[in-house]
Order: C-alpha cells, then sequence, then structure tokens
C-alpha cells in the first residue's frame, strides 16, 4: 500500500495556559482519496484535535507526536504556522456553521475567486476565474449559479449556504478536505444530502475527506473508516462497514447500540449509562472504563496503547477486544 | 442615494435629507451664486437691513451678508471634511493596528486614546487652536488632534469583535493575508457602525469650528467663516439683528439636519439599537 496522505502519530494536544493535557497518545493515518471519519462526544476532543494539528487554534499546542504531510514531517519548532501554510492549497476547511461562516459584506463570488486566487494565482476579476467559480457553484447544486455569483451570503438558505461554504473549499482544490461537522445547522434531510453531496464530489476529485462527527449512524454511512475518540483518548479505527457486524472496541459497540434502526428492536437499544468525561483524561487508565459493560480493575490502571499505524485498524481496549483480525 | 432616502421613516428625516443635500450644494457653488465680493468692504452700504439689492442685508462693514454667507458655507464644510477625513483615516488606521497586534502595543494605544479622551475636546482643542495661533488652518489641526481617540476606541472596538467571528476564521483556513483581511473583511463589516458615527460628527465637529472661531481661536474676520460672522455681527445685534440670524440659523439648521440623518442612520444601521 502506498505512503498515507496524513499521518498523525502520538499526538498530544495541550492548553497553552495552563499546560493541561486534553487530547492525549492519539495515532491515524487517512490515505490518498480516503473518506475518513472521525466520531466522538462532545468534549471528546475531536475539534480540539484537528484545529490543533492544523494550525487553526491559538490557545492550545502540540507537545508530542509527530504529523507528516505528503510525506513531509512537519516541524516542531514554528509548528503552527507550518500547518497553517498547507491550509488554502493543500488542505481545505470546511467550517462547522455556515451561517456565520461567510462574510457577509462579500459577495458569493468574490468569496470563491478569491480562494481561487490565494490557492491557484488565479487573477480574482479575470473572467476566467469568474467561469471557474461558477463551474464550482455548479458543481455543489446551486441552482442558477452564474446569479448567485453576484448574490450575498445572506440571500441564502442554511443548506445553500452551507454548499456555498463547500464551494469555497472545493475551489481550491485540496488534498485533502477537512469538514468539522459540516451539518451541525441543519435539519436531518439537507444534512443527510449536503453530506452525500460532499462525499460525492470529493470522491470523483479523488479527495482525501476527514469528516468529524457526533454522528456515528452519519459517519457508519458515509465514511470509509472511522476513528473514536473519548475523552481525550483513541479509542478505535475501524473499518465503517464492520461497525455492528463485527466485535468492535467497547465504546464503539456502546455508541452503535445506543443508534435506533430498522433492523433494531427496542431492546436492542441501550443507553451508555453515566456521564461522559471531557478531554484531559490522560494515558493512565481507560477514560471508558467507568461506563463500560466489559470494564475489569486493570483497565482503571493500565497503560492505554497506542495506535503505531501499522494496519489499517487499530484498538485500545486494555482487554484486547475489538482487535482487527 | 435611494438607499438613504428609503431609510427615511417621517417628514423631519426627509426634511433633513433634502436640507443637507441643499446646504452641500450650498458649499460647492456658493462662490458661483454670490451676487457680491463676501470681502468687499462698503461703508456707504453698512448695517442696511434685508431688501431686493441684499437679499440679508449687510454687516457693519458694508460687507453683503448673503454673498459671506454661501462662501462661507464651503468654508465651514469643507473644514469638516477635511478634519473628520483625517481623523477618520488616522483613527481607523490606530484603531485596527491595535487590534491586530494585540498586547502590549494595544494596551499602549488605547491607554493614551484614554488619557486623550479624558479631556473635553472642545476644551482641548481651545487650547491646541490657541497654542497654534488663532487661524482656521490652526483650528482644523487642534480639532483633529483632539477627535482622533474617538474613532480609534470605537475601531478597536468594532475590529476584536469582528475578528472573533467565524468568517475570519474560514479566512485563516483559505490562507487569506492579513491586508486583504483588512481590507476585505474588517473594514467593510466596520463599515455600518463607522458611517453612524461620522454623520453624527458632521454637526458636532461643525459646531466645535464655529465655536472656536467664534471665540477667537479660528477662522478670523473678514473670512466669512459662519462661527466669526456671529462673532463678527454680535456689536450690531441691536441694530444688525440680521448679521447674527442668518448664519445662526444656518449652523442651527445644517447642526440639526446631520444629526437627525446620524440618528436616522444608527436607528437603521446599528444592531444593537434596533427595535422592531
Amino acid at each position: 500500500m502506498a505512503a498515507p496522505l496524513l499521518t498523525l502519530h502520538n499526538i498530544t494536544v495541550a492548553l497553552r495556559e495552563t499546560g493541561r493535557r486534553m487530547v492525549t497518545g492519539v495515532g491515524f493515518t487517512v490515505h490518498a482519496g480516503e473518506v475518513f471519519g472521525l466520531v466522538g462526544e462532545s468534549g471528546s476532543g475531536k475539534t480540539l484535535l484537528t484545529r490543533t494539528v492544523f494550525g487553526l487554534q491559538d490557545d492550545t499546542h502540540l507537545v508530542d507526536g509527530t504529523v507528516t504531510f505528503n510525506d513531509k514531517t512537519l516541524p516542531r519548532e514554528g509548528y503552527a504556522s507550518a500547518a497553517r501554510k498547507l491550509l488554502g492549497g493543500q488542505i481545505g476547511f470546511v467550517p462547522q456553521d455556515p451561517f456565520s461562516s461567510l462574510n457577509p459584506t462579500m459577495r458569493v463570488g468574490t468569496q470563491i475567486t478569491e480562494a481561487l486566487y490565494l490557492a491557484k494565482g488565479m487573477p480574482m476579476n479575470a473572467p476566467a476565474t469568474r467561469q471557474a467559480a461558477i463551474q464550482v457553484l455548479a458543481e455543489v447544486g446551486i441552482p442558477e449559479p452564474e446569479l448567485a455569483f453576484r448574490q450575498f451570503p445572506d440571500q441564502f438558505s442554511g443548506g445553500m449556504r452551507q454548499r456555498i461554504v463547500f464551494a469555497i473549499a472545493l475551489a481550491q482544490d485540496p488534498k485533502l478536505l477537512i469538514a468539522d461537522e459540516p451539518t451541525t445547522a441543519l435539519d436531518a434531510i439537507t444534512q443527510r444530502r449536503v453530506i452525500e453531496l460532499m462525499l460525492d464530489r470529493c470522491r470523483n476529485r479523488g479527495m482525501a475527506v476527514i469528516l468529524i462527527s457526533h454522528n456515528l449512524e452519519l459517519l457508519r454511512q458515509s465514511v470509509d473508516r472511522l476513528a473514536v475518540l473519548y475523552g481525550g483518548q483513541l479509542h478505535n479505527v475501524a473499518p465503517a462497514s464492520s461497525i455492528g457486524h463485527e466485535t468492535s472496541h467497547p465504546y464503539t459497540e456502546a455508541l452503535f447500540d445506543c443508534i435506533p434502526g430498522k433492523d433494531k428492536t427496542l431492546a436492542d437499544i441501550r443507553a451508555i449509562r453515566g456521564e461522559p468525561v471531557g478531554a484531559g483524561f490522560g494515558l493512565k487508565g481507560c477514560a471508558f472504563a467507568a461506563r463500560c459493560r466489559y470494564a475489569e480493575e486493570r483497565c482503571r490502571t493500565a497503560d492505554l496503547p497506542l495506535n503505531d499505524n501499522s494496519s489499517t485498524g487499530f484498538t485500545a481496549c486494555v482487554l484486547g477486544r475489538g482487535a482487527p483480525a | 442615494m435611494r438607499t438613504l432616502w428609503s431609510y427615511a421613516r417621517n417628514n423631519i428625516e426627509r426634511t433633513a435629507l433634502i436640507v443637507a443635500v441643499l446646504v452641500i450644494l450650498m458649499a460647492i457653488l456658493g462662490g458661483f451664486l454670490a451676487p457680491f465680493d463676501p470681502l468687499k468692504i462698503d461703508f456707504r452700504a453698512k448695517l442696511q437691513p434685508p431688501s431686493a439689492e441684499h437679499w440679508l442685508g449687510t454687516d457693519g462693514s458694508g460687507r453683503d451678508v448673503l454673498s459671506r454667507l454661501l462662501v462661507g458655507a464651503q468654508m465651514t464644510l469643507t473644514s469638516t471634511a477635511i478634519v473628520l477625513a483625517v481623523v477618520v483615516a488616522f483613527g481607523v488606521a490606530v484603531g485596527v493596528l491595535s487590534a491586530f497586534v494585540g498586547g502590549a502595543i494595544d494596551n499602549l494605544l488605547m491607554r493614551l486614546a484614554d488619557v486623550w479622551l479624558g479631556f473635553p475636546p472642545l476644551i482641548l482643542a481651545l487650547g491646541f487652536a490657541s497654542a497654534l495661533g488663532a487661524s482656521l488652518e490652526a483650528a482644523i489641526w487642534a480639532l483633529i488632534v483632539s477627535w482622533w481617540p474617538n474613532y480609534a476606541r470605537l475601531t478597536r472596538m468594532v475590529t476584536v469583535d469582528i475578528l472573533s467571528r467565524k468568517f475570519i476564521a474560514s479566512a485563516d483556513a483559505l490562507g487569506v493575508s492579513t491586508g486583504a483581511k483588512i481590507f476585505r473583511y474588517v473594514l467593510p463589516n466596520a463599515f455600518d457602525v463607522l458611517i453612524v458615527q461620522v454623520t453624527l460628527d458632521i454637526s458636532a465637529i461643525m459646531l466645535a469650528i464655529s465655536g472656536l472661531s467664534f471665540i477667537g481661536v479660528g477662522a478670523q474676520i473678514p473670512l466669512p467663516e459662519w462661527g466669526a460672522m456671529i462673532a463678527d455681527g454680535r456689536s450690531y445685534v441691536a441694530n444688525g439683528w440680521w448679521i447674527v440670524l442668518a448664519p445662526g440659523l444656518m449652523i442651527f439648521i445644517t447642526a440639526f439636519a446631520f444629526n437627525i440623518i446620524g440618528d436616522m442612520l444608527r436607528r437603521e444601521l446599528d444592531p444593537t439599537s434596533r427595535r422592531r
């Protein structure tokens, strides 16, 4: 197998102010053209991890671990600015909230031509750039893209705005697209439609995607592989197709068990007892042990295994549940 | 222009807009419309009441009041425009710099502005103007020097707010440079707040210029600046009331009109004062 596009190894993210380690020992790989999911409850550290790894968060920093993108390992000195240099051309970002992520005083078209200029050096006012921008708008399913080009963001609905935000990222033609809860502000049907369209366009272009969500069901149905985060720890990396069919990591299993589905009866749906822990649990002991059905005494004290990225799957379960066959 | 007209909710606001346009036209065309030389002294025709020849009468030295009023409009409004332009440019630059750089420089600049704002601007301007030597130029400089912290403060506040919004984070993710961020992201979004302040300040600065001239540290007689005209006409109030009344009314009407427009813009553009 070819070298992965993005490799995270033993990533530890800490708050600058207090030095508290919020995300500990996370490692996974994303291959070119792969759609990779990152799932976790609110506060599990998924946003903090990605924003820090890609240099967008000012109040946290990387205290341990290496990030390799496109065969180049990012330096530890001046990490954030080195990571930010990749943004725009190599790595695209689709933000969480389409309602506040567009500049309200800039026409939709200008925001796309600006993205084209920044990523590819196309002059912002040239007819060719304009054409390219209109084409991207059409590609994400905006009706009447010529008209949309001249309009302002407030003239669009939430779903349309999410498409515009996506069009801006798509226009830059990055190797890797990071979508952080891109649809949380939208209703369920629009969510599904936008995600499907987004992944379809990315797959067409051979773009790798990291899709971040708290919605396991949404990810399970749309990504190739996914990583499960809990309490700032990486618990599981598994092919999406295996979840629900093969034995998984206990936390992944528990998450899957709370999703209602048409092949499940009410008795199959099980809530996870207890309260979720926040990010920053550390590496001593399994963060999920307090809520886990299988937990044994050693779960609370053992060092959590780290993902060495030697295979496509990984389980951090101390008991070895869900280990790839 | 059409948007401005559409903001007007009642006849007072419509009148204010019309008056403002007329005053600006007067300032532009005043020199051509003036029937007499505003500086020409004619002692044989002094203190004449309004008549067919001198519509607004003549002053104590026989100068035509209407001509002086028309040319004075240009003088007063141009001075106001110069003060505002420089103050806004400088204040906005300081505010944006402060917000972008942050840290010690931000603190230094803003505390300096705070100290500056501790003095009433008119008193501060009075001091500067008399130190610079009484003239219209001195009054303009004095007002520039005493007015900039308002805009520095306001711009810094608005910029900090804009920088915390999500579309700035998106711009970062696209790789937008700092310069482009200032001109395409921050300033257009700060425009609404700034334009309201500018409109309200038109009347305040106009009053300040006329006030300084009236006190005697601004434009000097025989220059037809409105404030100076009132100062000059003061001694003739008993037998030449029109000399003071004409420029006084002009100052009042103009300041009133721009104030109403400012309040109207604030109502329409400033989200914090929106009550619907």
